[in-house]
């Protein structure tokens, strides 16, 4: 019986999982999906998804946490813990205190036992009833005694990493990798995920060889050329991709893609990966191996969506070394005096802003699909992004910083910056994007007839054009549009609207509780789901909310400052605890970063 | 005394000039018309079939895309409006400074812009997102709130410019062509085209005061059409000027497409006369290599307009000290795009300069050639303007590429199947040549002009 796992795309190919599957008389696969091991049983039982079954873990010694289904199962599934039960009754009808159980009011007298043995802690101060309901409520329920490092529920492993060989039989060494999006590859059927640009090389839709600059000159490799290459006895070919400031020795791929039974996304995206690894002393070795390569003359384009990878001299993300900054933190950026043709706006209510701080991005792009997810956005694939064609409203550049063979690397979460003098409102010529009292730059999209001149005159280039009609969604797929947010038709503009309808809904609320509305209850879906709290959002009238004092900082910024758009969304620059920067000094022009890639 | 060059050759008596220009529209055309007619028709529906596709599927089916978010559609509308210009400069300008010269050519120029206007007005109206709702950009009242048009937006002056163009050309034109519509009518022996030219005369009967309102309308319209010969092109270069981007955004644009404009459009006219001289020998008389001289030396003096603005940018980009501004000019001369710049100058600036020798200019089979260059360097213009500057902007992680698709290069060939379909049936319609203008220029002493005879 199988279940939660998928070892025929996972495990090594020299285990020979396969083979030895098919002598088993009876495989039985509980999972959600018909992957490539479920292919292989006689008996499939489709489970609940997780966000449709109960269930509860202990995340840490001590904090208990509840799982409820959020959604009623879509399909007819059975969870996996009610499968168990209740092949257990069939296996014994003596019935062995297991009769009559379902996994629900199994759950429920285990937190009976949980409830009895921490009565009057926290929330099980009242009768059972009343402590089910806050847990319900609530979701977590912390009966710990404090943190402290090795309180986690499992322990990791150190010894696993020491019996990794370092290979000797080959000039370059074999590296696997998880990428941001895909990770394992379990969940590559989402197309969000296949169409996350990965923080570093910024490609979706595939994976590839990465070489270092050096290895590429040294192999005479181009950026997309196929290359075939052995590691152990199997052969598997990839288009390179030229990596700055990787090791020159190493060649490494990313796991997860290369599915066969994933779905329609998936299935046929890149090359598996995983089944190359060895097995050494019952470890999977996943790296390290020697490989060799060999060059074909094929191309397959790979869908980057960074025109660009470094800066040109040019004032955008802006860095300062910790000296610098203690020294004079107020001359790392270059301010340009400006003179205005257009009056000053003022703003009676509200004037929604944002800042974002580059010295906690770390470039993860969690914003990027709580955007995408938040305000239906659709994906395009590898075809229309090579095109030029993305949709994504949060996007986050990334630059190198100094010479190709060991660069720095800096991010910036790109969003329509809702300019207060916004290039894109004077030129529409039907009105279509306006300012709104709140300072927020509106697309009204029955209004818009798709002349893209906004699109062209915007610096920031934030806007997303509707080529074809993204609309269309299969049930059971429309459910993961967000009611909250218009869906846009073929042929109009969109981009970031501040998460006006988050705005909205919590004035609505505000109202329906007969109080007043509060600025800093709304929060923006990426500011959300930024794990390292790097963007701020708020009303900007208020002096006294986290996005005023933002702007006040020292660090803080406008993009292309010298066009003066007067952005609503500002930056703070990057301090880095190093003596020098790679790139050198800021408005100084460097002469090292015109070696970048073009596309 | 030196005795002006005779502006008709061959001897031509006021009745030959009737009989040689009705005689296009009064006999039924040859084979080689029809053949040479449904060519330009398949074309032409093949151009309807592309465009029906990308309304029906959406704009992702050209090559524009972010950062490129204008390509074909906006560089081949400007393209076309450029086209027009030319007729309205021969006949509105050369008219007000008594260019005697212009007469023989203004009628098919004129019906050249007409063409041109209208097969360019199609473009900025597909190459929106939603083309069904584009006369949203005209401003009327409405029961939307009214809600009214933007403006500020250049597009918008783009629309009234383009309309009033169109409204303006046509008007004039037709004008012009009353008194050689009642020619016709006069001459027709069958009584469908004895109605159908009698109503499109307008009731006409050549009296001393139709020809007194004739001419004073006539004047009118070439001096309100005058200023159109500037402000349209200018306007259409607000589209680019107005907008902030580096590469766009320069204040040399309106002078810069005016002379562009005419130069493309005087090479349009070249062609289109090189080609109407050789299917019908007898314009020869009317087209003569005088007027192609007189039309090559414009191409050359506004080719040369055109390379001191190419030259004059560059000047400009470096001494703005902007950064941006620089980029996007070494970036358009030397980057990806190196190739289009250099047709564009090549076609534009260095080849005209053969027409510095009379031979050249003289030398029909040369003359059509480098018009055709001259046609391909303007559209190249546009190309290097639109696509250049948006490739590569202020953020280097936008910057894309632009590639034309097979719908792209559809739109492009397809329009000039338009512009010939609509040009073919004019000139087997509609007299070629207005012969009201020709017979007043006629020589009267007629020594000059008997000694020719281009057709020995």
């Amino acid at each position: 019986m199988i279940q939660g796992t998928n070892p025929i795309y996972s495990a090594p190919k020299s285990l020979g999982l396969t083979e030895a599957f098919k002598k088993l008389q009876n495989i039985v696969y509980v999972g959600t999906h018909l992957d490539e091991t479920a292919k292989m049983a006689n008996l499939i039982a489709s489970e609940h998804h997780s966000l449709e079954n109960w269930g509860d873990a202990e995340v840490q010694k001590g904090v208990l946490s509840l799982q409820q289904p959020t959604i009623e199962p879509l399909n007819k599934t059975r969870s996996f813990e009610d499968s168990l039960l209740s092949w257990a009754q069939l296996a014994e009808k003596t019935s062995g205190g297991l009769s009559g159980e379902t996994w629900y009011s199994y759950l429920e007298n285990r937190w009976k036992n949980i409830y009895s043995q921490n009565r009057g802690q926290s929330l099980a101060s009242g009768d059972f009833a009343e402590f089910w309901f806050k847990i319900k409520q609530e979701g977590v329920f912390n009966i710990s005694t404090g943190r402290n490092s090795d309180s986690a529920a499992r322990n990791f492993n150190l010894a696993a990493l020491s019996t990794i060989k370092k290979s000797k039989a080959s000039d370059y060494e074999f590296v696997s990798y998880e990428t941001v999006g895909l990770r394992d590859g379990s969940l590559a059927n989402v197309s969000w995920l296949q169409e996350f640009s990965d923080p570093v090389s910024r490609i979706s839709w595939d994976n590839y060889l990465c070489v270092s600059p050096k290895t590429a000159s040294k192999e005479n490799l181009k950026d997309g050329q196929v290359v075939v290459f052995k590691v152990g006895d199997t052969e598997k070919e990839l288009p390179v991709f030229i990596q700055p400031g990787q090791h020159d020795n190493v060649l490494a791929v990313a796991i997860g893609y290369g599915r066969t039974a994933a779905g329609k996304v998936a299935n046929g995206v890149g090359v598996a990966i995983m089944d190359l690894a060895s097995t050494d002393q019952n470890y999977f070795v996943h790296s390290g191996m020697p490989v060799t390569i060999k060059k074909t003359n094929k191309f397959i384009p790979l869908a980057n969506v960074q025109g660009h990878n470094y800066m040109e001299g040019r004032q955008i993300v802006v860095e300062s070394t910790l000296e610098q900054f203690k020294k004079a933190p107020d001359k790392v950026v270059h301010r340009h005096k400006i003179m205005s043709m257009w009056d000053k706006i003022e703003y009676k209510t509200y004037k929604w802003a944002m800042s974002i701080d580059l010295n906690s991005c770390t470039g993860c792009g969690t914003c990027t699909i709580a955007c995408q997810s938040e305000n239906n956005i659709p994906t395009v694939g590898k075809k229309y992004l090579l095109q030029g064609r993305e949709m994504t409203w949060m996007r986050i550049d990334r630059y190198y910083v100094g010479n190709p063979e060991d660069p720095d690397t800096v991010y910036q979460p790109m969003a329509c910056m809702h300019c207060d003098n916004a290039p894109c409102e004077t030129v529409c010529p039907v009105a279509a994007t306006t300012h709104s009292e709140e300072g927020i730059n509106e697309m009204t999209y029955n209004r818009c007839v798709g002349t893209r001149y906004c699109a062209n005159n915007c610096p920031y280039k934030v806007r997303r054009f509707n080529w074809f009609s993204y609309t269309n969604l299969q049930s059971p797929l429309h459910m993961v549009l967000n009611p909250e947010v218009t869906v846009r038709h073929r042929g109009v503009m969109e981009k970031c609207t501040f998460c006006v309808h988050r705005i909205k809904s919590k004035k609505i609320e505000a109202i329906a509780q007969a109080r007043e509305f509060r600025a800093k209850d709304v929060k923006t879906a990426c500011q959300q789901s930024c794990p390292a709290d790097a963007i701020v959002f708020g009303d900007m009238n208020d002096p006294e909310s986290e996005v005023s004092k933002e702007f006040q900082d020292v660090r803080n910024y406008s993009l292309l400052e010298e066009l003066n758009t007067v952005p609503a969304l500002r930056y703070k620059y990057k301090v880095r605890n190093s003596e020098q920067l790679k790139g050198g000094d800021h408005h100084g022009h460097d002469s090292q970063s015109k070696g970048g890639e073009h596309s | 005394m030196i005795k002006r060059e005779p502006l008709i050759w061959g001897k031509k008596t006021y009745k030959d000039i009737t009989d040689d220009i009705c005689s296009l529209v009064e006999n039924f055309p040859g084979v080689p018309y029809f053949i040479t007619l449904l060519t330009a028709n398949g074309v032409f529906a093949f151009y309807l079939c592309v465009l029906a596709a990308i309304v029906l599927t959406g704009m992702g089916l050209m090559g524009v895309n972010s950062p490129v978010g204008w390509g074909t559609d906006i560089v081949t509308f400007v393209f076309w409006i450029g086209i027009g210009h030319a007729g309205t400069l021969i006949s509105a300008i050369l008219f007000l400074f008594r260019q005697k010269w212009r007469m023989s050519i203004a009628r098919s120029a004129e019906a050249m812009t007409v063409f041109a206007v209208m097969t360019a007005g199609l473009f900025p109206i597909l190459h929106t997102g939603r083309p069904w709702l584009a006369y949203w950009l005209l401003p009327y009242p409405n029961q939307r709130g009214p809600l009214w048009v933007n403006f500020r937006s250049p597009l918008i002056w783009d629309v009234f410019a383009v309309s009033t163009y169109a409204t303006v050309s046509i008007v004039f034109w037709y004008v012009g062509l009353v008194p050689d519509l009642a020619t016709i009518r006069d001459r027709a022996k069958n009584i469908w085209r004895k109605k159908i030219y009698g109503i499109l005369s307008l009731g006409w009967r050549g009296t001393g005061r139709n020809w007194n309102h004739y001419e004073m309308v006539y004047m009118l319209l070439a001096g309100l059409s005058t200023p159109l010969v500037l402000s349209v092109h200018s306007i259409v270069s607000f589209d680019f000027a107005v907008a902030q981007l580096p590469g766009w955004h320069t204040t040399i644009f309106p002078p810069y497409f005016v002379a562009g404009a005419i130069f493309s459009g005087f090479g349009m006219v070249v062609t289109l006369m090189v080609i109407i001289r050789e299917v019908v020998p007898l314009y020869k008389h009317y087209v003569t290599l005088n007027h192609m001289e007189n039309m090559n030396k414009i191409i050359m003096s506004t080719g040369m307009m055109v390379g001191y603005a190419y030259g004059s940018e560059f000047f400009i980009a470096w001494y703005s000290g902007s950064s941006y501004e620089q980029y996007a000019f070494v970036n358009r001369a030397f980057g990806p795009y190196w190739w289009a710049y250099w047709i564009m100058v090549s076609c534009n600036v260095f080849i005209p300069q053969l027409f510095w020798f009379k031979k050249v200019r003289r030398c029909i089979p040369a003359m059509f050639v480098i018009s055709i260059f001259v046609n391909i360097g303007m559209w190249f213009e546009r190309y290097v303007i639109t696509v250049t500057s948006l490739h590569r902007d202020f953020l280097p992680a936008n910057w894309g590429m632009f590639k034309m698709t097979f719908y792209d290069i559809g739109a492009v060939v397809g329009s000039f199947g338009m512009f010939f379909t609509f040009f073919l049936l004019y000139i087997r319609t509609l007299p070629g040549i207005s012969m009201a203008e020709v017979k007043p220029v006629l020589n009267v002493s007629r020594e000059e002009g008997d000694k020719i005879n281009v057709l020995a």
